[in-house]
C-alpha cells in the first residue's frame, strides 16, 4: 500500500519514464502480496483533491469516501486529501455544517470540491447573549446571518449589509457618502420617543461601532429581537440587541486568503434639471411676475442667450452633469490564519479607498484584526484579540446635503468666467439685480476649503475560559474600546463674481473662515464574568448561567478655532492670528453595573423552557432609584419530536415558541436627574462668567421600560425544501421620557419625567425554499415585516412641524392640509373655500376638511406614511458547477417623505434660490392653454399660494423595491488554482442598486430622514469586480 | 490550582457587589445647584446670569422687527413677523407672540432665583444690596416689556413651584405698580454715576420715566426724567452714527442702558449678518418720507425737496439710518464697499443705523459686538418733552429738549417753530421720536399708546399686495400663547382672541 502511494502521482509531481519503470516493478511486488484484493480488476488510481467552502476557505476534517467501499480518509488542515479509487467510482465528501457532495472519478487525478454550506436549521448554531445555542433549541426570537451570506454583497459597511437580510430589522441607509453611509437601524419599530430607539450593538460581547468593522472580518451577526433573547442585556435591550462575532483562527495549516475588488460608483438617481439658460431666464421671469415681483432678465438678455451665437458670453451649462462623476473604490483584505489543537491565530489586514461621486469626498479605512486563542491545558483556555481601525474621511466644507443643494442650483452659467482684468474668477450668479439668497458655486466651494475627519479605534480584549468541573465553566473577559477622533474644518475666502459684468459678488464664506479643530476621546472599559453549568441527566438538559458585568465610559472633547490665516494653504491653528480665537472643552462619564442569570431546561429536546434575569444599576439615575430588574420567561414545544410525529418523515422541524419579558432603555441622557446651573456670561466691561438656572429636574427620573410578548413558529419540511419562521410580537414601552408641559411664565424648561407610553405590534415572516434540479442548486429566501406603532399615553398632543403626536395615532403622524388639485379658473377659486394668499388659476387647491369655508390650520388631517406599511427583502441563490448567482431584492412599502421646507427644496421646487425647475415640472406644469390638475403653474419658491401651506402636495411616496445586489461568481476547478500556485480561486462581478421601482420623483427614495430636504447626498449604484484566492 | 481559581471566583463575586461608589458619576463641566450660593463669586455668577437674559431676541437688535409691526419697516417674505403685521395675530401664531413671553419670563425667573437665594450667601451687605438693586431694575425691564405687549400678565416675585405656577394675570395697573415698586427700590440704592455696563441710578430713573409715560402718568414721568437731566451724568453724543457702533459706545455719555456684546465670545448672529447681509429689514418709503428737509419743513412743503434724489437736502439722520438696496458705502478706511445681500428689498431700501461697514463683505464669520441701546439720553429728553407737554402744555424746557436733539453736532437741524399749541407740540414730539429713534424698536409701542395704529396701519400695503390690518378691538395687546393657556387654565385670554 505504501509502495502504491509512493509511485503514483501526487499533487503537482509529473510522470517521468524512469519512475514509471520503478513503479511497475513495485506494483508487481504488491500484486504478489495483495493478489486477493486486486485479482480480476484494474489497478487503483490514487487521486488527490482539495475541499473548500464557497468562500475558497479550505475545509479540514471532511470525510472522503468512495461509495460502496468501507475505507475512507479525512482532509488535512489545508483541505487536501488523497484516496484510492477506480475510474467511474463515486467519491463522497461530507462535513458537518456543509451539504454532502460527490464526484465521479474520471481521467483526472486531481479534483477540487466546493462544499455548499448547510443552511438547514437543524445544524445551525446561533450566537445568543453570553453564549451560543443550537437554533432548534431557541425559545426566543433570534435571527442570524453568517459572514458568508453577508459578504456576498461587496459593500463597505456592515450595517448596510444587514439591510433586507433579517426580518424585524429595518435598516435605512442614509446616503452613499463614503465613510458616512451609515444606516439607521430599528428593531421591531420605533420603541421610544424620549430616549434613543437604536439597538444595542455588541462586537464580540463588547459595545462597539459597526462602522469600524471590515465586513470580511465578520463570522456572524445575530439579532436578538424579543424579550426572551434580549433580557439578558437588561436596561439597554429595549430596542433589541445586535451581536457581531468576528472571525477566529481554526486548527489547520497556515492559510493565506486574499479578497480584493475594484468598484465603480455612480449616483442612483439624480433630478433632471433645466439646463437651457434662455428657458431658465424666461421661466424665472414668469415666476417673478406671478409673485408680483419685477422680472430679473431683460428680453434682450434672454434673446442673446437664445440665439446662441456667443457660447462663451451666453452659455448653457449642466451642473448636475458637471458635479457628479463616477467614483472609484478599491478594497483589499488579507487574512492569515491557522494553528493546531493548542493554539489558533487569525490576522486580518484590510484597506479600503473609496472616492466620492462628487467634490473632494474620499474615504480610507484601515483595519487590523489579530486574535490568538490558546488551550494551556485540559481546563484552561485563554486568548485575546485586538481590533484596530483608522478611518479618514474628507468632505466638502459646506456639508454633504448643502453641497448637493448647490449642485442642484449652481449659478446656471459656467463655473468660472474671464473677469474684466483678464483673470479667471468663479461665477456667483447672473447679476447683482438678483437678490436671491446666495446660490453657491459648487466649484468655488471645492476651492474654498474642506472638512476632514480622522478617527482611530482600538479594541483590545483578553479572556480566560476555565473548566472548573466537568460541567462548570468560568469565563471572564476584559476589554477596552478607545476611540480618538479629530475633525478639522478649513475655510478661506474665494471670490465670486457676477456673470453679466464681472463685478465682485461675495467671498463664498459658508460658515466661518479659518480653522476649527475638534478632538474627542472616548474610553470605555468592559469587564464581564460568567459561570456556566451544563448538564445532561437522562432526558433532562440543564443549562444555568450566572454573570456579572460592569462598564465605564469617559468622554472628552476639546475645540479650538482661529479665523485669520496668513495664507490659504496652511490649515493648522498655530499659523492663525490669536485675535478672535475661541476654545471649548467638555467631559462626561457614565458607568453601569449588572448581575444576570439564565436557566434553561429541555426535556427530550422536545419541551424547552428558559428564564433570564438581569439586574442593572446605572449612574444615569439617582442613587435611590438606580437599580432595576429585567426578567423574561419563554417556552417552546418541538412538536416534530413527539412520538406521534415520528411517522411524518417529511417534517424536519415544527416548533412553537412563546416569550414574555421586560427590557430597559437607559439612554435617557447622562445626568438627567441632577439639578445643574448652566454656564453663561455677560460683558459688563470685560466678559464676566455667569450661571443661571435653566430647567427643572425630576430626581425620580428612571429608564424607560418595554414589555414584550412574542409568539412564533418554526417549520422546516423535507430537509429545507420549504421552511418558515413566523413571529407575532407586541411591545409596549412605558415610562417613556416626556416633557410635561409647564407654563412658560415659570421661565424655566419643563422637567423631563417618565410618562409616555407607546406600543409596537406586528408580524414578521421568513420563508425559505431550497432544492436541487439537475446540477443546479438553488435557494430562495424572503422576509417581510410589518409593524404598527401607536401612542398610548402622552402628557399632551404635540404638534411639531407637519406632524402630530396624539394618543391613538402612530407617533409623529403626518398632519397636513389635503391638496386637492389645481385651480383651473377664477370661477373655481370663487366657488371654493377661501384660501390664504389670494390664489390665481394654476395654483394649488386645498380641501376644506371642516367645511367652514376657509382653509386654515383647522383643516389639517392625519395622513398615513410616517412609517412603512411593511418592509421586505428576498434573495435567490443559484449554483451550477463552478458558477453561483445571487440576486437580492429589498423594498419598503407605504413610506412617505415630506419635502422639508417646501419653499427650500432645491432640485424639486422651481427657483429655490435660483435653482432651475425640473424638466418634468416644465413638461407637466399648468398653463392656461394646457391645464393640468397635478402640477401648478410655474412659480417661485417664495410664492405663497403654492409653497405657503404645508399640504400633501409636498408628501412624496418613497416606497420602493430595488435590486439591491446582483452577483455572479465563478470558482475555478479542475486543478486550475493549483496550476497558479493557489489552493482556491474565485472571481465575481456584482452590481448594487442596479434598478429601482418607485414613484419618487427625480432623486433616490431611500433616505433616513423623512422630513429632510429633497437634496441629499445621493445613494450610489456600485459595479464591482473582485477576486478571492487562498494559499 | 483549580481550587484557588474557584476561591478567586467567589472572592471576586463578593468584591464586585460591594463597590457602590462605582456608579456615582456627576456632571464634570456644569455647576451643581446643591453647592451654589456659598461665596461672593457665586453671587456674581448669578448676577451675570440675570444680565445674560437680555441677550435674547426680545432685548437685542431683533427688536428692530417690532418696527415692522409698527409700520415703519418691512421684512422679507417668509419671515414669521409678516403675518403678525398683516393682522394674523393669534394665540397659535408663534414668533413674537411666544418669544417675547418666553424671553421676558426667563429673565424674571433668573431675577427671582437670584432674589430668593442671595441672602444665603456670605457677602457684605452694601455689595449685596447693590446687586439686588440691579436685579430689581432688570425685573422691572422684563415686566415692562410684557405689559407693553400683553397688558396685564401673571406676576411672580419669587420662583413658584410647578403646582403653584397657575395663576391668572394681574391687571396692567397692578403689574405697573409692581414695576414701579422695583424701580423705586433700585433707584434708592443704585450709584448715581455714568452708565458702565451695570444698571445705574440714571438707568432706573430713565426706565421709570418711560414706564410712567407709557402709562400716561404725565407729571411723575416728567419729574423722573427731569431728575436725570438735573443730575447731569448723561448728555447727547456728538456722533449720531458711531453711537450705534462698537467704536463709539465705550463710555458714551448718551447711553443709559444697553444689551452689551463683546467679541469674540459674546456675539450672536449679529445685526450685521442679519441686516447688512441677509437683508431682513427693509425700511418703508413712508418712513423715508417722514424725514424733513434741511430747512425743517416736510417734503410735501419744502422747496428744497428733490423727488429725483431722495437724499438731497434731507435731515442728515435719514442717510445715517437708511440707504437704497443698490447703494455702496464708505468704510472707515475711506474705501467704497458694496453689499452682497441675500434677499432683495421689497421696498428698495436697506438699513444703515447700527451696521458696521468695516465688516463688509459680510459672511458667516462676521461677528458683531455693537451693543443694542435700550435707553439713551435723546429718548429721555423726548420722554420729558412728551410728558411735560401732556401734563402742562408747551414751555421753554420742552423746546430746549427737542432743539437740543435737532442741534446735535453733525445733524444741525433747525429749531422747531415757536409758539406751538399743545396739540401742535404733541405732533412735533411724535415726529421727532419717529425719526430720531427710527429702527430702534420703539415705533410699535408708540403707535399703540398714541392709538394711531388703528388708523395708520390699515393704510399700508405690503409688496405683493397684501393689506396691513389692525383691529382696535384686540390688536392693542397680543394674545397669550395658546400653550400657556393649555398649561395654565386659570390664565384669562386677552379680549377678542
Amino acid at each position: 500500500m505504501l509502495a502504491t502511494k509512493a509511485c503514483l502521482p501526487v499533487g503537482r509531481t509529473r510522470w517521468r519514464p524512469a519512475s514509471m519503470v520503478r513503479c511497475l516493478l513495485l506494483l508487481l511486488l504488491t500484486t504478489f502480496f495483495y493478489e486477493n484484493t486486486l485479482a480480476g480488476s484494474l489497478p487503483f488510481k490514487s487521486i488527490t483533491g482539495t475541499v473548500t467552502d464557497q468562500q475558497s476557505n479550505p475545509v479540514s476534517g471532511a470525510s472522503v469516501k468512495v461509495r460502496g467501499k468501507v475505507a475512507g480518509t479525512q482532509t488535512d488542515a489545508a483541505g487536501r486529501f488523497t484516496i484510492d479509487a477506480d475510474d467511474n467510482d463515486v467519491v463522497e465528501i461530507t462535513s458537518i455544517g456543509y451539504l454532502a457532495s460527490e464526484f465521479v472519478v474520471g481521467a483526472s487525478l486531481s479534483y477540487n470540491v466546493v462544499l455548499q454550506e448547510d443552511l438547514s436549521e437543524l445544524e445551525q448554531v446561533v450566537v445568543v447573549g453570553y453564549g451560543t445555542q443550537k437554533k432548534v433549541n431557541l425559545t426566543g426570537s433570534v435571527s442570524q446571518v453568517g459572514g458568508v451570506e453577508l459578504t456576498k454583497r461587496p459593500a463597505a459597511n456592515v450595517q448596510n449589509l444587514l439591510q433586507g437580510k433579517v426580518s424585524g430589522l429595518q435598516v435605512t441607509q442614509g446616503s452613499g457618502k463614503p465613510g458616512g453611509d451609515g444606516a439607521e437601524m430599528l428593531i421591531r419599530g420605533t420603541g421610544s420617543f424620549g430616549g434613543s430607539a437604536a439597538p444595542l450593538v455588541l462586537i464580540d460581547g463588547v459595545r462597539g461601532d459597526m462602522m469600524t468593522l471590515n465586513p470580511d472580518d465578520i463570522e456572524s451577526v445575530s439579532v436578538l429581537k424579543d424579550a426572551a433573547s434580549a433580557a439578558i442585556y437588561g436596561a439597554r435591550a429595549a430596542n433589541g440587541v445586535i451581536l457581531v462575532t468576528t472571525k477566529r483562527g481554526k486548527a489547520r495549516d497556515l492559510t493565506v486568503q486574499y479578497h480584493g475588488n475594484v468598484q465603480a460608483q455612480q449616483a442612483t438617481r439624480l433630478p433632471e434639471l433645466l439646463t437651457n439658460s434662455a428657458d431658465y431666464m424666461t421661466y424665472w421671469n414668469q415666476a417673478n411676475e406671478r409673485s408680483g415681483l419685477v422680472p430679473y432678465f431683460s428680453q434682450s438678455t434672454i434673446d442673446a442667450f437664445r440665439n446662441g451665437n456667443d457660447p462663451v458670453k451666453y452659455p448653457n451649462f449642466d451642473w448636475v452633469d458637471h458635479v457628479f462623476r463616477t467614483g472609484m473604490a478599491h478594497n483589499h483584505h488579507l487574512n492569515v490564519s491557522g494553528g493546531n489543537e493548542k493554539t489558533t491565530y487569525n490576522l486580518s489586514l484590510g484597506y479600503l479607498d473609496q472616492d466620492g461621486i462628487m467634490s473632494v469626498y474620499d474615504f480610507k479605512r484601515y483595519n487590523l484584526l489579530l486574535s490568538v486563542d490558546s488551550r494551556v491545558n485540559k481546563w484552561l483556555k485563554f486568548g485575546g484579540m485586538v481590533q484596530f481601525s483608522k478611518r479618514d474621511i474628507m468632505e466638502d466644507n459646506f456639508g454633504d446635503n448643502d453641497y448637493v443643494m448647490s449642485a442642484y442650483s449652481g449659478p446656471n452659467y459656467t463655473p468660472t468666467m474671464t473677469l474684466p482684468d483678464g483673470t479667471t474668477g468663479y461665477v456667483a450668479r447672473y447679476s447683482s439685480a438678483i437678490g436671491e439668497w446666495t446660490v453657491r458655486n459648487p466649484d468655488a466651494l471645492n476651492a474654498s476649503g474642506f472638512r476632514q475627519k480622522n478617527s482611530y479605534n482600538m479594541r483590545p480584549q483578553l479572556y480566560a475560559d476555565v473548566k472548573l468541573t466537568k460541567d462548570l465553566t468560568w469565563y471572564t473577559k476584559g476589554a477596552i474600546d478607545f476611540t480618538s477622533a479629530f475633525n478639522k474644518r478649513f475655510e478661506h475666502a474665494v471670490n465670486n463674481y457676477y456673470f453679466d459684468d464681472g463685478s465682485f459678488a461675495h467671498n463664498n464664506s459658508v460658515w466661518q473662515e479659518g480653522v476649527r479643530d475638534e478632538m474627542t476621546q472616548n474610553y470605555e472599559t468592559t469587564l464581564y464574568s460568567t459561570l456556566n453549568y451544563l448538564k445532561t441527566i437522562g432526558h433532562h438538559d440543564i443549562n444555568v448561567l450566572a454573570g456579572y458585568n460592569q462598564e465605564t465610559n469617559y468622554y472628552r472633547r476639546l475645540y479650538g478655532s482661529r479665523i485669520t490665516f496668513p495664507v490659504n494653504t496652511i490649515s493648522e491653528l498655530n499659523a492663525g492670528a490669536e485675535l478672535a480665537q475661541s476654545t471649548a472643552g467638555h467631559a462626561s462619564e457614565w458607568a453601569i453595573q449588572s448581575f444576570f442569570g439564565r436557566v434553561a431546561y429541555a426535556f427530550k429536546e422536545r419541551y424547552l423552557f428558559e428564564a433570564n434575569i438581569r439586574r442593572d444599576g446605572t449612574s444615569r439615575i439617582a442613587p435611590e432609584h438606580r437599580w432595576g430588574s429585567f426578567p423574561s420567561v419563554s417556552a417552546a414545544w418541538r412538536a416534530s419530536e413527539e412520538s406521534f410525529m415520528q411517522d411524518v418523515t417529511w417534517m424536519d422541524n415544527l416548533k412553537l415558541r412563546a416569550s414574555w419579558g421586560k427590557l430597559g432603555n437607559q439612554e435617557v441622557g447622562l445626568y438627567p436627574y441632577q439639578n445643574v446651573l448652566q454656564s453663561t456670561s455677560y460683558p459688563f466691561d470685560a466678559l464676566a462668567p455667569g450661571a443661571r438656572l435653566n430647567a427643572l429636574r425630576d430626581r425620580r427620573l428612571k429608564w424607560e421600560t418595554t414589555q414584550a410578548v412574542n409568539v412564533g413558529i418554526d417549520l422546516s419540511i423535507k430537509n429545507g425544501l420549504f421552511s418558515l419562521t413566523a413571529d407575532w410580537f407586541n411591545k409596549t414601552t412605558y415610562d417613556i421620557l416626556a416633557q410635561i408641559p409647564i407654563p412658560a411664565s415659570m421661565g424655566l424648561d419643563a422637567p423631563t419625567i417618565n410618562y409616555g407610553k407607546m406600543g409596537n405590534r406586528g408580524w414578521e415572516f421568513e420563508v425559505g425554499h431550497r432544492n436541487r434540479i439537475g446540477q443546479v442548486d438553488y435557494n430562495v429566501n424572503f422576509n417581510l415585516t410589518t409593524v404598527k406603532n401607536k401612542v398610548l399615553e402622552i402628557p399632551n398632543t404635540v404638534y411639531s412641524g407637519n406632524k402630530i403626536a396624539q394618543v391613538g395615532l402612530p407617533w409623529n403622524s403626518y398632519y397636513l392640509i389635503e391638496w386637492d388639485g389645481i385651480f383651473q379658473n377664477q370661477d373655481e377659486i370663487d366657488r371654493s373655500a377661501t384660501h390664504l394668499y389670494n390664489p390665481q388659476p394654476g395654483d394649488l387647491k386645498y380641501r376644506d376638511a371642516n367645511d367652514d369655508g376657509e382653509i386654515s390650520p383647522e383643516d389639517r388631517v392625519v395622513v398615513e406614511g410616517a412609517y412603512p406599511k411593511f418592509y421586505y427583502g428576498g434573495s435567490i441563490n443559484l449554483s451550477w458547477k463552478g458558477f453561483d448567482l445571487t440576486a437580492f431584492f429589498q423594498g419598503v412599502e407605504g413610506f412617505k417623505h415630506y419635502v422639508g421646507g417646501s419653499h427650500m427644496a432645491w432640485g424639486y421646487t422651481p427657483y429655490t434660490q435660483g435653482s432651475p425647475p425640473t424638466l418634468d415640472f416644465i413638461k407637466n406644469m399648468w398653463t392656461p392653454e394646457r391645464p393640468s390638475n397635478t402640477t401648478p403653474a410655474m412659480y417661485h419658491s417664495q410664492y405663497r399660494p403654492v409653497t405657503g401651506t404645508a399640504s400633501t402636495y409636498w408628501l412624496l411616496d418613497a416606497s420602493y423595491v430595488r435590486l439591491k445586489n446582483l452577483a455572479i461568481g465563478y470558482t475555478f476547478k479542475n486543478g486550475i488554482p493549483q496550476k497558479l500556485g493557489l489552493n482556491a480561486l474565485r472571481v465575481y462581478a456584482s452590481g448594487d442598486n442596479l434598478f429601482t421601482i418607485t414613484d419618487y420623483p427625480g432623486a433616490d427614495p431611500e433616505r433616513a430622514c423623512v422630513t429632510c430636504r429633497f437634496s441629499v447626498y445621493p445613494q450610489v449604484s456600485i459595479y464591482t469586480i473582485g477576486v478571492k484566492a487562498s494559499l | 490550582m483549580k481550587q484557588y481559581i474557584t476561591a478567586l471566583v467567589i472572592v471576586l463575586a463578593l468584591s464586585m457587589s460591594s463597590c457602590s461608589k462605582f456608579l456615582d458619576k456627576n456632571p464634570l463641566d456644569q455647576i451643581s445647584s446643591e453647592t451654589f450660593w456659598t461665596s461672593q463669586k457665586d453671587v456674581e455668577l448669578a448676577l451675570s446670569g440675570v444680565y445674560s437674559r437680555i441677550l435674547t431676541g426680545t432685548f437685542d437688535h431683533n427688536t428692530m422687527f417690532w418696527d415692522v409691526m409698527g409700520g415703519d419697516l418691512n421684512t422679507n417674505q417668509g419671515s414669521a413677523v409678516i403675518p403678525l403685521a398683516q393682522g394674523q395675530l393669534e394665540p397659535n401664531s408663534g414668533s413674537l407672540v411666544s418669544s417675547v413671553f418666553q424671553d421676558a419670563y426667563r429673565g424674571i425667573s433668573s431675577a427671582n432665583f437670584f432674589l430668593d437665594n442671595v441672602d444665603r450667601a456670605p457677602i457684605a451687605d452694601d455689595v449685596k444690596d447693590r446687586y439686588k438693586a440691579e436685579v430689581l431694575f432688570l425685573r422691572a425691564l422684563f415686566y415692562f416689556t410684557l405689559t407693553e405687549f400683553y397688558g396685564g400678565v401673571p406676576v411672580y416675585t419669587s420662583l413658584p413651584l410647578i403646582e403653584d405656577a397657575k395663576i391668572n394675570k394681574s391687571s396692567k395697573a397692578d403689574v405697573v405698580a409692581q414695576i414701579l415698586k422695583d424701580l423705586d427700590a433700585a433707584i434708592a440704592i443704585l450709584p448715581n454715576i455714568p452708565y458702565n455696563g451695570h444698571a445705574v441710578k440714571g438707568s432706573a430713573l430713565a426706565l421709570k420715566a418711560k414706564v410712567l409715560l407709557h402709562n400716561e402718568q404725565w407729571g411723575p414721568a416728567a419729574e423722573a426724567a427731569k431728575q436725570v437731566i438735573d443730575d447731569g451724568h448723561f448728555s447727547l453724543f456728538h456722533n449720531y452714527r458711531s453711537m450705534f457702533l462698537a467704536t463709539g459706545q465705550s463710555g458714551n455719555p448718551e447711553i443709559m442702558f444697553s444689551a452689551q456684546y463683546l467679541n469674540p465670545d459674546r456675539s450672536a448672529t449679529g445685526p450685521d449678518i442679519q441686516f447688512a447681509w441677509h437683508g431682513t429689514i427693509n425700511p418703508r418709503v413712508e418712513l423715508v418720507e417722514a424725514y424733513e428737509c434741511t430747512d425743517g419743513l416736510p417734503i410735501t412743503s419744502s422747496p428744497l425737496y428733490n423727488p429725483a434724489n431722495w437724499k438731497e437736502n434731507r435731515d442728515p439722520r435719514l442717510a445715517l439710518t437708511i440707504k437704497t438696496f443698490e447703494e455702496n458705502v464708505i468704510n472707515s478706511s475711506g474705501q467704497e464697499v458694496g453689499f452682497n445681500y441675500n434677499a432683495p428689498s421689497g421696498t428698495g431700501y436697506m438699513p444703515v443705523k447700527g451696521l458696521n461697514w468695516d465688516a463688509l463683505p459680510i459672511d458667516y464669520s462676521t461677528r458683531s459686538e455693537q451693543d443694542w441701546i435700550l435707553l439713551r439720553y435723546a429718548e429721555l429728553l423726548l420722554i420729558y418733552a412728551e410728558a411735560k407737554n401732556e401734563d402742562s402744555g408747551p414751555d421753554q424746557s420742552i423746546y430746549d429738549a427737542i432743539n437740543e436733539i435737532r442741534a446735535r453736532p453733525g445733524i444741525g437741524m433747525p429749531a422747531i417753530p415757536t409758539g406751538l399749541s399743545k396739540d401742535q407740540m404733541r405732533e412735533r414730539i411724535r415726529q421727532e421720536r419717529r425719526v430720531e429713534l427710527a429702527l430702534e424698536g420703539k415705533r410699535y409701542w408708540d403707535v399703540k399708546r398714541w392709538k394711531t395704529a388703528e388708523t395708520y396701519i390699515p393704510t399700508l400695503v405690503d409688496p405683493g399686495g397684501a393689506q396691513r390690518k389692525f383691529d382696535p378691538s384686540k390688536h392693542y395687546v397680543f394674545p397669550f400663547p395658546q400653550s400657556e393657556r393649555d398649561t395654565n387654565p386659570n390664565l384669562e385670554q386677552n379680549p377678542n382672541y
